[in-house]
């Protein structure tokens, strides 16, 4: 057997530190706590789909465009009319996997967490950075704690969470994990940065 | 820069969709097609001046393909709708 590592798609990218300019707080950057995500396909109106996957999740699939749903423990994102992207602890993986399988054994998951990236940005001008590369209107009173977004930030795909008003994670597709970082740490000198160890 | 309202996520910017095609375009019977109409049915189509329905993409959000009834000179854009609200009722 080859010997497996995980290795986060930050590897290397990160030069710790304070950087850019020292005015108000700036923002934080750290990769996002290691995560489970996983692609479901459904029809929102088949409760042969929709029941067993929230019993398994122990959570209500959102049906409004944009709109999370937290337990605390898992987080699932409304990313398309049928589509939900589920966030949980990496401690019930192969579990989750597998109950949500037996579950909904027709219905399309995609296990994709080792083909993501996400970026978590804390700090009060987390909004202002993210607006210089995102067309969403990003004002607190427009979108607020609990809503998400699949839309561009520069030219690359991401999805948008907005965990509370000043705290957001940005999830790539893992090999524009290097972009990201740069496009970030580029907008947020005017603001100042700091780049963190991830817990 | 235009904003497009998605029949699912709502007001967004241009950048976020990408154009697909004239919306009453109709495929022919693969049948009885001649090489003709095959031809026309994959390579012309009409470019108007005035109000149009059109096929868009919200690439970067949904992934949804909707259809959008639209004013080439003004870009002012009537109505969006999905291609499930049969495909050019709904829109008017």
């Amino acid at each position: 057997m080859p010997d497996i590592q995980n290795r986060s798609a930050f590897e290397g990218l990160f030069s710790y530190g304070i950087h850019g300019a020292r005015r108000g707080q700036g923002v934080l950057i750290e990769a996002a706590p290691e995560r489970v995500l996983i692609l479901a396909k459904g029809n929102p109106k088949d409760t042969g789909f929709i029941a067993p996957i929230q019993k398994v999740l122990e959570l209500k699939l959102p049906l409004v465009a944009g709109q999370t749903n937290d337990n605390g423990k898992i987080r699932v994102l409304w990313v398309g009319p049928d589509r939900w992207l589920v966030k949980a602890p990496c401690s019930t993986h192969s579990e989750l996997v597998f109950k949500m399988s037996a579950a909904v054994p027709s219905s399309a998951l995609n296990d994709v967490t080792h083909g993501r990236a996400t970026l978590r940005l804390k700090g009060e001008d987390v909004r202002n950075i993210l607006a210089a590369g995102c067309p969403l209107d990003l004002h607190p009173s427009h979108f607020k704690t609990g809503q998400c977004a699949l839309t561009l930030l520069g030219h690359l795909n991401i999805i948008i969470d907005c965990f509370c008003n000043d705290t957001f994670e940005v999830t790539v597709t893992r090999s524009y994990a290097e972009e990201l970082v740069n496009w970030i740490t580029r907008n947020a000198g005017e603001y100042g940065y700091t780049i963190a160890l991830s817990a | 820069m235009m904003l497009i309202t998605c029949p699912w996520c709502g007001r967004r910017a241009q950048t976020e969709f990408s154009y697909i095609d004239d919306a009453t375009a109709r495929r022919p019977n693969m049948d009885s097609v001649n090489e003709a109409e095959h031809f026309k049915f994959v390579y012309e189509r009409d470019s108007r001046r005035g109000v149009q329905y059109e096929l868009w993409h919200h690439h970067a959000g949904c992934g949804k393909f909707f259809k959008i009834h639209r004013d080439t000179i003004t870009h002012e854009i009537h109505a969006t709708s999905k291609l499930s609200n049969g495909f050019l009722e709904g829109v008017k």
